[in-house]
C-alpha cells in the first residue's frame, strides 16, 4: 500500500512534469511560428516596396514617353509591335 | 550508556550550531557582495546579461513616400541588401588558420579578391576598406547589391566566410530620376532628409522602427518570443505635392533646350495655377540625380527658383504700371513723352532699346520703355514706391513649403538715392526670386488677389487616411482692383505677346499674355555689372481672360552672340510650356475656336 502510494505520487509528478514540458514546447513552437511569420511579413513588405517603386518608374512621364516613342517607331516601320515592359509578352499589330 | 548518548547529542548540537553559523555567514557575505555589486556595477552587468540572454529584432519602418498631384510616386523606399564584413572576426580567423605572418597576408589578399569578384569591385579596394576598419565588426563593403551579388556572397563557402554577410537596408528611390529633383530633394545615408521636401518634412516622413525581443541560445538562435517591450513599426506619413510630373517634364525639356541652344549657364522655370497658387512645376537646369546626389556639384543642387534673387529688369514694369494706375499717378489714356530713346533723370541717362515718341501706358509696357515707366515713377514718393513693391510680396519670403527660400532684396526707402524710384520702376536696385515674380503675375491675371504659393497639397497617414489637405487659394491680400487687373491681364499684357516682332511668341492654339525682361548680371563681390552677362526672362500666362497657368522662364548668362533678350532666349520656352501644358490639362484651344467662329460666320 505504501509503495503503491509512492508510485502514484511519482506518476502524478511525472505527468505534471511532462505536461509542463509539453506546454513549454508548444509555447516555443508558437513563438517560432510568430517569428517566422514576422520574417515573412518583412520579406513581403520589402517585395511590395520594390514592386511599388518599380511601377512608379514605369509610370514616370519620361518612361511612358520613351515607350510611346518606341511603339510609334515600330508601328511606323510596319513591323509587329512588341509589348511594352509593363505587359511582357503582349504583341500589338499596327493598323 | 546515558552519559555517552548525552555527549554525542552535545557534539551534534555544537556541530549543528557551527554549520548553521557557517551557512549564515556564507549567506550574509553573499548577500553583502550582491548588494555591493548591485550598487556599484549593477546597471552595466544587467545590460550585459540582457545582451547575452536576449536578442533584439528590428522591424524596419518605411519612410513615407512623396507623390505628385496625380498620385505618381516621386520618392519611395525599398529594402535592398548591403554586403558587410566583420573585420575583427576575419583577422582572428586568419590568424588562427595561418600562424605565419607572410601566409596570413597572402590568405587575406586571396580572400579579398574572392569577395571583390563576387561584388564586382576591385580587390585592392576591398582590402583597403577592411584594413582601414580592422577593429570594426561591421564594415559595409557595398550598398544596394543586386540579386546575383547577394547570392554570390551568401554562397561563399570557405574557412573565413563566417566573417562576411548580407544585411537588408532601406534605400530611398527616386523613380523619376533627375526630374523634380530640386523640389523633392534627397536623403543622406543615415536616412535623414538633406534637401527639398525630404528635408522640410523629414520628421513626418520618417517612421519609427518596431522591435521584438527573443531569448536566445549561445549561438544567438531565437528561443522564445518575449512580449514585454514588443513594438510594431510605425511607417512614416506620405506627402502629396501640387506639382504634376508631366508639366514638370515639359518645363525641364524646354529649359534644357534653351540652355543648349543659347549656350547658357543655367535656366529656371516655374509654372503656377493663378486661380489657386498651386505650383505645378518648378525646375532648374542644370539638375542632378537624387539617386546619386554625391555625383553632382553643389551648385547643381541649389534650387535657384527660390534661393537666388536676381534683378527682374523689364519684367517688373507691369507691376509698377498697374499700381501707378490704381493709385492715380497715371491714367490709361495719358500720353507720356519717351524722348525718342534717351532722357536724363537728374544726372542719370536712361535709354530705350526701341526709341519712341509719345506712348500711353499700354504702349510703354508693350515697347518696354524705361523712359516712359521712369517718368511715371518720378511722380511717386519713394515711400509709395516701396509700399507698392512690397505689396506684391517682393522683399519677403513667399512661405512656400521648401527650405532655404530667399525673400529677395528690397532696401528700405530711407536708404534710397534720388534715382532709386526710377531704377526700381524698370527692375533695378532690387532683387527678386523667380517664384516671387510668377506669384505676382498670378495676382495680375486672377483679378487682383495675391496668392500664397503652395507646393504641398496634403499629408497622408501610412494607411492613406488624410491628415492635412488643402485646395483653393490662400489669399495673402488683394493688391489690385479688378478693373486694373483686368486691364493688364486682358489688354495690355496680351498686346506684348501679339506685338512682339522678333520670334513668334503667339501660340496657334491658345491666347496668351506676357512680359519680356533682360537684366544685366551684377558682379558677385563688387558694384557694377559683368560685361556681356545677362538674364533673359519671360513672364507669361494663358489663356487670356481665364488664365489657367502662369509661367516664368529665366535663362542666365546665355552666349550674347546667340541672343540674350528675354523674348529670344526665354519667350519660345514659355510659349511651348503654355501650349503643351494647357493641351495636357485638357483646356480647349481658344484661338482655334475664334478662327472657327469666323469661318462659320463666313460660311453663313
Amino acid at each position: 500500500m505504501k509503495t503503491g502510494r509512492w508510485l502514484g505520487a511519482m506518476l502524478l509528478l511525472l505527468g505534471m512534469g511532462l505536461g509542463v514540458i509539453h506546454l513549454r514546447t508548444e509555447q516555443s513552437r508558437c513563438a517560432a511560428r510568430i517569428l517566422s511569420s514576422e520574417t515573412e511579413r518583412l520579406r513581403l513588405r520589402s517585395e511590395l516596396w520594390a514592386y511599388q517603386t518599380g511601377v512608379a518608374r514605369l509610370r514616370s512621364p519620361g518612361a511612358v514617353r520613351d515607350r510611346l516613342a518606341r511603339l510609334e517607331a515600330q508601328s511606323r516601320s510596319g513591323a509587329g509591335v512588341e509589348g511594352s515592359d509593363a505587359s511582357p509578352g503582349m504583341t500589338l499589330t499596327s493598323r | 550508556m546515558t552519559q555517552g548518548t548525552s555527549r554525542f547529542a552535545a557534539v551534534r548540537r555544537r556541530t549543528g550550531v557551527w554549520v548553521l553559523t557557517g551557512l549564515m555567514a556564507l549567506l550574509l557575505s553573499t548577500a553583502g557582495r550582491l548588494a555591493y555589486v548591485l550598487k556599484t556595477d549593477g546597471e552595466r552587468l544587467a545590460g550585459l546579461a540582457e545582451r547575452q540572454q536576449f536578442k533584439r529584432i528590428v522591424l524596419p519602418a518605411r519612410r513615407g513616400s512623396i507623390f505628385d498631384d496625380r498620385g505618381r510616386m516621386l520618392a519611395g523606399t525599398r529594402r535592398v541588401p548591403d554586403a558587410f564584413v566583420d573585420a575583427r572576426l576575419l583577422f582572428n580567423l586568419i590568424e588562427s588558420e595561418h600562424p605565419d605572418e607572410g601566409a596570413r597576408e597572402a590568405a587575406f589578399r586571396d580572400w579579398c579578391d574572392q569577395v571583390a569578384v563576387r561584388l564586382n569591385l576591385p580587390g585592392a579596394k576591398v582590402a583597403e576598406l577592411i584594413r582601414q576598419h580592422s577593429a570594426s565588426s561591421y564594415v559595409v563593403l557595398k550598398r544596394e547589391l543586386d540579386e546575383s551579388e547577394a547570392a554570390a556572397i551568401l554562397n561563399l563557402d570557405d574557412a573565413f566566410s563566417r566573417a562576411v554577410g548580407v544585411t537588408p537596408a532601406s534605400a530611398r528611390v527616386y523613380p523619376l530620376g533627375s526630374s523634380m529633383a530640386h523640389v523633392v530633394g534627397f536623403v543622406g545615408r543615415e536616412g535623414r532628409g538633406l534637401e527639398g521636401i525630404e528635408r522640410r518634412f523629414d520628421e513626418m516622413l520618417r517612421g519609427t522602427d518596431g522591435e521584438r525581443r527573443t531569448t536566445c541560445t549561445v549561438s544567438r538562435g531565437s528561443l522564445d518570443l518575449r512580449l514585454d517591450g514588443a513594438r510594431d513599426p510605425a511607417d512614416g506619413r506620405h506627402v502629396v505635392l501640387t506639382t504634376d510630373a508631366e508639366i514638370q517634364r515639359i518645363v525641364e525639356e524646354q529649359l534644357a533646350s534653351a540652355v543648349e541652344k543659347f549656350s547658357a549657364e543655367s535656366a529656371v522655370g516655374v509654372v503656377m495655377d493663378p486661380r489657386t497658387g498651386d505650383v505645378l512645376a518648378l525646375a532648374c537646369v542644370p539638375t542632378y540625380d537624387p539617386n546619386e546626389p554625391a555625383g553632382s556639384p553643389t551648385a547643381a543642387r541649389r534650387n535657384r527658383a527660390i534661393t537666388d534673387p536676381i534683378e527682374p529688369g523689364s519684367c517688373f514694369k507691369p507691376f509698377v504700371g498697374a499700381l501707378a494706375l490704381q493709385e492715380g499717378f497715371v491714367s490709361s489714356r495719358e500720353s507720356i513723352n519717351c524722348h525718342h530713346g534717351q532722357h536724363f533723370f537728374g544726372a542719370r541717362r536712361v535709354r530705350d532699346t526701341h526709341p519712341q515718341g509719345y506712348l500711353d501706358l499700354k504702349g510703354i509696357i508693350v515697347h518696354s520703355s524705361n523712359i516712359g515707366i521712369g517718368t511715371i515713377a518720378t511722380r511717386m514718393p519713394k515711400e509709395a514706391m516701396e509700399r507698392f513693391v512690397r505689396s506684391f510680396g517682393f522683399g519677403a519670403p513667399t512661405g512656400i513649403e521648401l527650405p532655404g527660400e530667399s525673400g529677395g532684396i528690397v532696401k528700405p526707402s530711407s536708404m534710397w538715392s534720388g534715382y532709386s524710384t526710377v531704377s526700381h520702376s524698370f527692375g533695378q536696385e532690387l532683387a527678386v526670386t523667380p517664384l516671387q515674380l510668377v506669384t505676382a503675375l498670378c495676382a495680375m491675371v486672377n483679378g487682383g488677389e495675391l496668392p500664397a504659393p503652395r507646393i504641398v497639397r496634403g499629408v497622408l497617414n501610412a494607411d492613406g487616411s488624410v491628415v492635412e489637405w488643402s485646395e483653393g487659394m490662400n489669399v495673402v491680400r488683394r493688391v489690385l482692383r479688378e478693373d486694373v487687373a483686368s486691364l493688364f491681364g486682358e489688354e495690355i499684357l496680351p498686346a506684348v505677346v501679339e506685338d512682339v516682332q522678333e520670334g513668334n511668341l503667339k501660340s496657334q492654339k491658345y491666347t496668351s499674355l506676357g512680359k519680356t525682361g533682360t537684366a544685366q548680371v551684377p558682379y558677385p563681390n563688387r558694384p557694377g555689372y559683368e560685361p556681356g552677362a545677362y538674364v533673359g526672362s519671360f513672364l507669361g500666362a494663358g489663356p487670356v481672360g481665364d488664365a489657367r497657368l502662369a509661367v516664368i522662364v529665366m535663362v542666365r548668362k546665355p552666349n550674347p552672340s546667340k541672343g540674350y533678350y528675354g523674348r529670344t532666349v526665354a519667350g519660345p520656352a514659355v510659349k511651348a510650356i503654355l501650349e503643351q501644358s494647357l493641351e495636357y490639362l485638357g483646356v480647349p484651344p481658344d484661338r482655334e475656336s475664334k478662327v472657327g467662329v469666323r469661318l462659320t460666320d463666313l460660311g453663313g
